[in-house]
């Protein structure tokens, strides 16, 4: 066995030591002109700004108002857009890690993230009542009894792990019997139609969307809570690996214009009737 | 549930139909490579050199000690930092599924190899038939007829495995449940679909690997 852990060791310091050989040369955004592509990684589970379209093949498939926006980037920088589709959990580590160049996957401002990677400028911040901010979703039967998160003292709460709706709940104080972490928030609704939770976190614009998919899921969103988001972390951001200064410069050169233009929200309406259209109904 | 198991299946049944391709060739690939590594490392375990079953041993300790989506994570990020020429995401999938796979083939090969009796190998020997040789063509043989039930449950094991790959949005079955999943917003009958085409590969793996036990017998 000492043997073992000798060659483990030998193993781990010939990998370390080839990582290290391999550095990155000069900044990202130099390398990505170079290159002449930009990899763009994303979730793309999320409509209106990232999801799949069964019917197209390739690249193609992936649509949604981020993708445009990663295109947009990609012309603006006069390089090639190439979509990277990623759990959720791995477009984030897959960015601090610096495999791929940018994620846009619908990510929110938190503490932690900005520890971790560059976040860009917000290019999106919802504007629209109706679908905008956090709320929860029940079961239809128990959304009388619960009007706030106070009424869930005593239930279950479900919430996808590492995302922004996590860090609301937290901040808001309220307290639940349990929370239950899923990968994603498709997963968590499931849970709560199935009785193996009772509340979901959720952006009010996703929920709809799923609700309207499944009429008989049993789920009824609560139409006049909003948990109360920090301005810090209302908007939406890109994701970038740490210390790449140069590249963030230029990435929020072009998201002032796109804000200025306000063509993302044109997009988010765009995709929202699209992504209705896919369903089976 | 079954009106819209029948809906999905007609919207979006050509997506599985791709995810069931995909999953049979990763599921093949690993096969194959997984096959040939794991009877490559059992015979270099059993083998004369002394530094060579350590290092086995040490594969084995370390792939059959961690979980295969983790060895995953690791071939995706580290190893294409580590080599001096470009891989593919595919590739590097690939890989991890047939080391891992390897480590388990190779403790299957090398307790069928250890039941062939000492005595084959002896007379085998004497007839003047080289290490190799005898190896090659005698154990091995008879080792294969031992170890086919154990062998086909790795197979079972592997199709199952490729699922992991669907984290990183490799064409396969489960990556074919989540597309749909995420356009239908539609779970269950999404899920059962795919359960239905994993059970459809493996019942007919199963069944080949139980004709391949009958043929091998047949001889005996």
């Amino acid at each position: 066995m000492k043997r073992a852990s000798l060659l483990l060791l030998i193993l781990i310091l010939c990998l370390t030591a080839a990582c290290g050989e391999k550095e990155q040369p000069a900044d990202r955004l130099t390398e990505i002109l170079d290159r002449g592509y930009i990899t763009v990684a994303t979730e793309p589970y999320f409509a209106p700004q990232e999801f799949i379209d069964p019917s197209k093949e390739g690249d193609e498939q992936y649509v949604g108002a981020d993708i445009e926006l990663a295109k947009l980037i990609a012309d603006k920088l006069g390089v090639e857009c190439r979509i990277v589709p990623l759990d959720f959990t791995t477009v984030l580590s897959s960015v601090t890690e610096g495999k791929y160049d940018l994620a846009i996957s619908a990510l929110a401002y938190k503490p932690d993230r900005a520890e971790n990677m560059n976040l860009s400028d917000p290019y999106y911040v919802s504007e629209d009542e109706e679908d905008n901010g956090y709320t929860f979703v029940t079961r239809t039967e128990d959304a009388d009894a619960v009007s706030d998160p106070s009424d869930l003292s005593d239930m279950t709460v479900v919430v996808q792990q590492g995302s922004l709706q996590q860090y609301i709940w937290e901040q808001s104080g309220a307290s639940c019997r349990e929370v239950k972490y899923v990968s994603s928030t498709n997963d968590a609704f499931l849970m709560v139609s199935e009785g193996k939770a009772d509340a979901v976190i959720t952006a009010v614009g996703f929920a709809r969307l799923y609700i309207e998919a499944n009429k008989d899921s049993g789920l009824t969103l609560n139409e006049t809570y909003r948990f109360e988001v920090d301005e810090q972390v209302q908007g939406t951001v890109m994701g970038m690996k740490k210390g790449e200064d140069a590249l963030l410069k230029r990435i929020n050169e072009i998201i002032a214009e796109v804000v200025e233009s306000g063509v993302y929200v044109e997009w988010m309406n765009e995709y929202r009737a699209y992504a209705a259209g896919l369903g089976l109904m | 549930m079954l009106a819209q198991i029948t809906a999905i299946w007609q919207k979006y049944g050509y997506i599985y139909m791709n995810g069931v391709w995909g999953t049979l060739s990763i599921a093949a690939c690993t096969v194959v490579a997984g096959t040939v590594l794991g009877t490559v490392l059992a015979v270099l375990r059993l083998g004369p050199f002394r530094l060579l079953q350590r290092a086995v041993d040490l594969y084995v300790w370390v792939l059959r000690g961690t979980p295969a989506l983790l060895q995953i994570y690791f071939f995706y990020f580290f190893v294409p930092k580590a080599l001096p020429f470009e891989l593919s995401e595919r590739t590097c999938i690939l890989m991890a599924l047939a080391v891992n796979a390897g480590a388990y083939v190779e403790e299957v090969v090398r307790a069928g190899i250890q039941a062939v009796d000492r005595g084959q190998v002896e007379a085998a020997r004497s007839l003047g038939m080289s290490g190799l040789h005898t190896m090659t063509k005698v154990v091995l043989p008879q080792a294969v007829k031992n170890i086919l039930p154990a062998l086909g449950n790795e197979f079972i094991v592997m199709v199952k495995q490729a699922s992991l790959a669907s984290i990183f949005f490799i064409v396969e079955i489960t990556s074919a449940f989540k597309t749909v999943q995420s356009a239908t917003f539609i779970t269950i009958p999404a899920l059962m679909i795919s359960g239905g085409l994993y059970l459809l590969l493996t019942t007919v793996l199963t069944f080949a690997v139980q004709r391949a036990e009958g043929r091998l017998r047949a001889n005996e």
